[in-house]
């Protein structure tokens, strides 16, 4: 029953998008690495490398998927029965498709910036005379504000998260290689359940300037480990970073930590609904600002001071200064100050909230302190 | 995703292998008359692109641009924050990154190359791109190259069958420390991940399922320094439908030899079995396997496959609910038949 509920909002949300943009229908295109279109349409877990789902203005939704696994997964989950096969030699099945019930004269094609021209190329013959529009964006602001339920999935992920952190610790000792420790977590991360993850990772002292996937440098004692772990449960991703110093902590890597978390609390405490990205992260900012360290919150140093997490790790809206995006009520962000720094190198800290009405709800339950692996 | 060990060992590759491949593309261009070749790749797809550089895209996407003389350069549109880090672990000098990629090729492209560009798989290519670069290039012409990367990479030299093998004996291994009793979906994945990561994939797949009632599959797909590699097997009772399955997959591994085609072998394995239960068959090349076959057209399943290629075999059981058990192992293929990559793992239809 919730998730009908839930069909039913994510369903109500959509067709009200559609309408503001005149859309007669929505075709929302999933890469492998890009599902969370599709995932927000089907609920399933996707296998393949394609899927789509065509939404029209009216009437039912229907899906194409390249793997047998995922016309099950998604026909378990209920929320679409007509499933369809896609391969890449068959394309005009689509076509078929988007005629049935009349040709939609404008249509949303949600990344449509990444669909294969093998497969655009079939939606342009079926609707030679349509107008087709990026519904990237409407899919963006469709999936920003979370449900009850999306939040439920998002809390169980923040649970997996702090584990996550917890064997991220215990991993990192001296000798033990940046690979090694990544296979400790994702061990421990998979045990409990998450589909995915996404994670980042950093060794050593002054000279690192950011994250990489690992490598197989060997950790040494006085090293900061630095690490972005974005598991997902559900589908849903959420995000911890954190640093643990190999040994006991020296007062460069504790004065860092200090302006990270400054720069961070600085962050959250101005999320509220209403508020704009920019505010968030011009907040965040200021603090380096203050230290004479705004050159560091430049795109030569760091890319975002947080951003948006839900179906896809790297969601909407980026925290960055200059977008004017307004976070709505049960949205969710992740705040992170990260970037390099003179004063110990490349340092991250960061916690995903929910944002409120009167302010934000931690996903985590981690402590934001610099963190001591011992030796 | 992406985020196991990135490396570049020049013990397990030299370089002189990657500039001979760059040459092989650069000849292959001259002789189009072609003035360069873009090749497209995403964090999904990007076999083409690491078997050429040995450049990991763990995120984004990005374009191997080639001129038909002259050194390679990299169009990405990752932060030159991570350029440090590409060198370390890839063979490209020339990395150039932005937020739009056609912009990135106009500005790459030497002003005296007259000739067409050829983007390798162009079907595959994002439309929008395609569009953009199209634009970028004027007034020379885009040309479809076709799998020109890909026919490259079927014939595997030593080092790669070298680094195949690694590969499998990662992905048996990895089932292996999943199909211990009593365990959950779950814990069964962990375990796979933990072995696969530990022995130093850049990435891998872990699929621990529940079957019916009493038997569940345990799939990996695991990639060892750009080489995927494949292996299932079963975990449980034996379910009556279990001899159809069993006699498929001998089936198949009889018909494995050089000259097969792939959608000859899917047709004579594919079989029903009791209560509705349906055998499938598939035969994907390893360059294939990144993406589960899903970018293969029909011309490369009825395409035979050569001696000296390295293949993944699937037979699986199709029940009526919609459940799937699967065996599966990746085999050199040879005149005369094939021989498993890896030899960890207990017989496929043991169980």
């Amino acid at each position: 029953m919730a998730l009908a509920e839930e069909w039913a909002w994510r369903l109500g949300r959509i067709r009200r998008a559609m309408a503001e943009a005149e859309l007669e229908g929505l075709l929302s295109y999933a890469a492998g690495w890009r599902q969370e279109n599709v995932r927000y349409l089907t609920g399933a877990p996707l296998r393949g490398s394609f899927g789509l789902v065509y939404l029209p203005a009216v009437g039912s939704p229907t899906a194409w998927v390249t793997h047998a696994d995922d016309v099950q997964a998604i026909r378990q989950w209920g929320w679409i029965d007509d499933v369809r096969p896609l391969d890449l030699d068959r394309p005009w099945v689509l076509g078929e498709r988007l005629s049935e019930g009349g040709r939609p004269q404008k249509l949303g094609l949600a990344h449509r910036e990444l669909m294969p021209r093998v497969l655009y190329q079939a939606v342009q013959k079926a609707l030679p005379h349509a107008e087709v529009v990026s519904a990237t964006r409407l899919m963006d602001r469709v999936r920003m504000v979370k449900s009850a339920w999306e939040l439920e999935q998002m809390r169980r992920a923040g649970t997996v998260a702090d584990a996550g952190w917890r064997a991220f610790v215990e991993a990192v000792r001296p000798g033990v290689r940046e690979y090694e420790v990544v296979a400790a977590v994702e061990s421990v991360l998979k045990r409990l359940g998450a589909g995915d993850n996404f994670m980042l990772i950093a060794s050593g002292k002054e000279e690192v300037m950011g994250m990489t996937p690992p490598g197989n440098r060997a950790l040494e004692r006085g090293d900061m480990v630095r690490t972005e772990l974005t598991p997902a449960l559900n589908g849903y991703f959420t995000q911890i970073c954190r640093t643990v110093v190999v040994g006991v902590p020296n007062d460069r890597q504790q004065r860092s930590h200090a302006l990270f978390r400054e720069a961070l609390e600085a962050g959250l405490a101005a999320v509220r609904a209403g508020v704009t990205a920019d505010a968030i992260a011009r907040a965040e900012n200021d603090v380096f600002r203050k230290y004479d360290l705004g050159q560091y919150c430049t795109s030569q140093y760091t890319r975002v001071r947080g951003h948006g997490l839900g179906l896809h790790p790297d969601d909407v809206p980026q925290i960055v200064e200059g977008n004017e995006t307004v976070l709505e009520e049960h949205a969710v962000v992740v705040i992170h100050p990260n970037t390099y720094t003179p004063w110990a190198g490349y340092h991250v800290l960061g916690d995903p909230v929910v944002v409120t009405k009167e302010g934000c709800e931690p996903l985590l339950t981690t402590e934001r302190v610099l963190f001591a692996a011992p030796v | 995703m992406k985020r196991g060990l990135v490396l570049l060992d020049a013990n397990e590759v030299a370089p002189e292998e990657y500039h001979r491949r760059i040459a092989t593309v650069q000849a292959a261009l001259r002789g189009q008359g072609w003035s360069a070749a873009l090749i497209y790749g995403d964090v999904w797809r990007s076999g083409d692109i690491t078997y050429l550089s040995n450049l990991c895209l763990y995120w984004n996407e990005g374009i191997l641009a080639i001129p038909a003389e002259g050194p390679v350069a990299f169009l990405t549109k990752l932060s030159p924050r991570v350029h440090p880090w590409m060198r370390r672990t890839a063979v490209v000098e020339d990395l150039r990154s932005g937020p739009n990629l056609a912009d990135l090729v106009r500005r790459w492209l030497a002003p005296d190359a007259i000739g067409p560009v050829g983007a390798v798989d162009a079907d595959f290519w994002p439309a929008q791109l395609w569009e953009d670069v199209q634009e970028a290039v004027a007034p020379r012409t885009v040309e479809d190259a076709g799998g020109l990367v890909r026919r490259m990479r079927e014939a595997p030299s030593a080092s790669e069958v070298a680094l195949l093998r690694q590969s499998a004996a990662i992905a048996h291994e990895a089932v292996a420390q999943a199909l211990g009793p009593g365990l959950t979906a779950p814990e069964r994945a962990g375990r796979a991940e933990a072995a696969a990561r530990a022995a130093g994939v850049e990435d891998v797949y872990v699929f621990c399922r529940p079957v019916a009632p009493g038997l569940e599959a345990v799939e990996v797909v695991a990639e060892f320094r750009g080489y995927w590699t494949t292996a299932a097997r079963m975990v449980g009772a034996r379910p009556p439908w279990w001899p159809t399955l069993s006699s498929a997959w001998h089936r198949a591994v009889a018909r494995l030899t050089a000259g097969v085609r792939p959608r000859a072998l899917a047709e004579a394995v594919a079989a029903d079995g009791p209560d509705g239960m349906r055998v499938r068959a598939d035969l994907i090349h390893h360059v294939d396997l990144e993406t589960g076959g899903d970018y293969r057209r029909l011309g490369d399943r009825d395409r035979p496959v050569t001696a000296g290629s390295v293949v993944a075999l699937a037979v699986s059981a199709v029940l009526p609910d919609g459940g799937r058990a699967v065996l599966a192992d990746t085999f050199a293929v040879e005149v005369g038949g094939a021989v498993p990559l890896a030899t960890r793992l207990p017989a496929a239809t043991d169980i």
